[in-house]
């Protein structure tokens, strides 16, 4: 199990375009990813939950890597979030 | 393939009044020519590749030349070799016309239309005989309208998503071989091969006349390719897209036609899925572009939050 916050640097937040990637990848690993924000945990694998979200600049959320291919997959997401500057 | 004028002659129900012995020359050109101003004694710009139409604006002209300008135009006219020359509805045609045409075996018919529409009719039924043609693997179906290309490999089931969406009331083009042309710019129509009209294979049954199954309603000749849907198996390791705001286009010809890619497992309706794309697709062309409605409306809702 892996557990990594990060926060929102994106002026126009967590919005469709980097949702989409983020599941993208998300969903090419076997592990169960999760995202947590504020109360609400869904799983990063569907596209329409982490939109529902709603995640906007500043804010933080919590990501939880948990199977076979955790590290692998919370490496490749950390670098992509940040490369990307979308989070830090 | 070679187009004749006897073709020409056949499928536009033109009515041969002279020159029977020329139906076996070849029409080269799409484009068609009015001889007026060659009636008028200038040869310079004679399009004689052409095939050459007559109305009653020439014919009226024709009638005000004395006798001996009358023989040698209409004889230059013929002398260059036209392949056909067209005379439209409501025109008498002078007998010197019947004459030369015998003489020079160049067939004279005579149209049911009038001048404009004739002239448009034989530029459109030419320009799709003699455009370039391509075959393309795929299946081609009229979904409310919309002409859909259904692409994919061999034993993806493209045919049983035809068979499906025949039942559902859509309309089979072609199966498996589509001949496609581009009918101008914008427009690139696909039709079945001569044999194989009509005819869906389906892996198991056999051979399946469409139209004697499920009625004349079930089949159309030709259609407008609006959209491709290129299916294929499910590949975790692919990336599909999720949203549906990327615009993604395949080329024919000259043409940009939308392009999408639908994974296939078991278990995923396959013609439902072809059948929104489609729809989706229509919607898109009226304007309306859900993905980006739904990411804008994200968009406010995060700025809502944050301020």
């Amino acid at each position: 199990m892996v557990n990594k916050k990060f926060q929102v640097i994106d002026e126009m937040g967590l919005h469709a375009r980097p949702a989409s990637m983020l599941v993208s990848m998300a969903s090419k690993y076997k592990s169960d990813i999760d995202i947590e924000y504020k109360t609400t945990k869904v799983t990063l694998k569907s596209v329409m939950l982490v939109m529902s979200l709603g995640v906007g600049q500043n804010e933080e959320f919590t990501l939880h890597f948990n199977g076979e291919d955790e590290e692998e997959a919370f490496n490749n997401i950390s670098k992509f979030l940040t490369s990307e500057k979308l989070c830090k | 393939m070679k187009l004749t004028v006897g073709k020409v002659i056949k499928d536009n129900n033109f009515e041969l009044m002279a020159g029977g012995e020329g139906i076996h020359s070849e029409v080269t050109h799409f484009q068609v020519s009015r001889p007026g101003i060659e009636l008028a004694g200038l040869f310079d710009f004679y399009e004689f590749e052409r095939i050459q139409v007559l109305g009653s604006k020439e014919i009226t002209f024709f009638g005000w030349l004395n006798e001996e300008d009358k023989e040698t135009r209409v004889n230059k006219l013929f002398a260059k070799k036209p392949p056909l020359f067209v005379f439209s509805k409501n025109v008498k045609i002078p007998e010197v016309f019947i004459r030369k045409a015998n003489e020079h075996n160049i067939p004279v018919v005579m149209s049911h239309k009038k001048t404009s529409a004739l002239t448009s009719s034989i530029y459109e039924y030419l320009s799709s005989k003699l455009s370039p043609r391509e075959s393309i693997h795929g299946t081609l179906v009229d979904i409310n309208g919309i002409g859909v290309l259904v692409k994919g490999k061999s034993g993806i089931g493209k045919s049983e998503i035809a068979l499906e969406l025949v039942r559902r009331g859509h309309q089979l083009v072609a199966d498996d071989r589509v001949d496609i042309y581009q009918k101008e710019v914008g427009i690139v129509v696909g039709e079945a091969p001569e044999i194989l009209k009509k005819y869906l294979e389906i892996r198991g049954i056999g051979i399946v006349n469409v139209v004697k199954l499920f009625g004349v309603q079930a089949y159309k000749e030709s259609k407008k390719i609006m959209i491709v849907v290129e299916l294929e198996k499910w590949n975790n390791q692919m990336d599909y897209d999720r949203l549906g705001i990327n615009d993604e286009h395949t080329k024919f010809f000259d043409t940009n036609v939308s392009y999408v890619k639908i994974p296939i497992t078991e278990g995923r309706n396959a013609a439902s899925l072809v059948e929104v794309a489609a729809m989706n697709a229509r919607l898109k062309f009226l304007g309306t572009n859900t993905a980006k409605e739904f990411s804008d409306a994200l968009i406010e809702q995060i700025n809502k939050k944050s301020e």
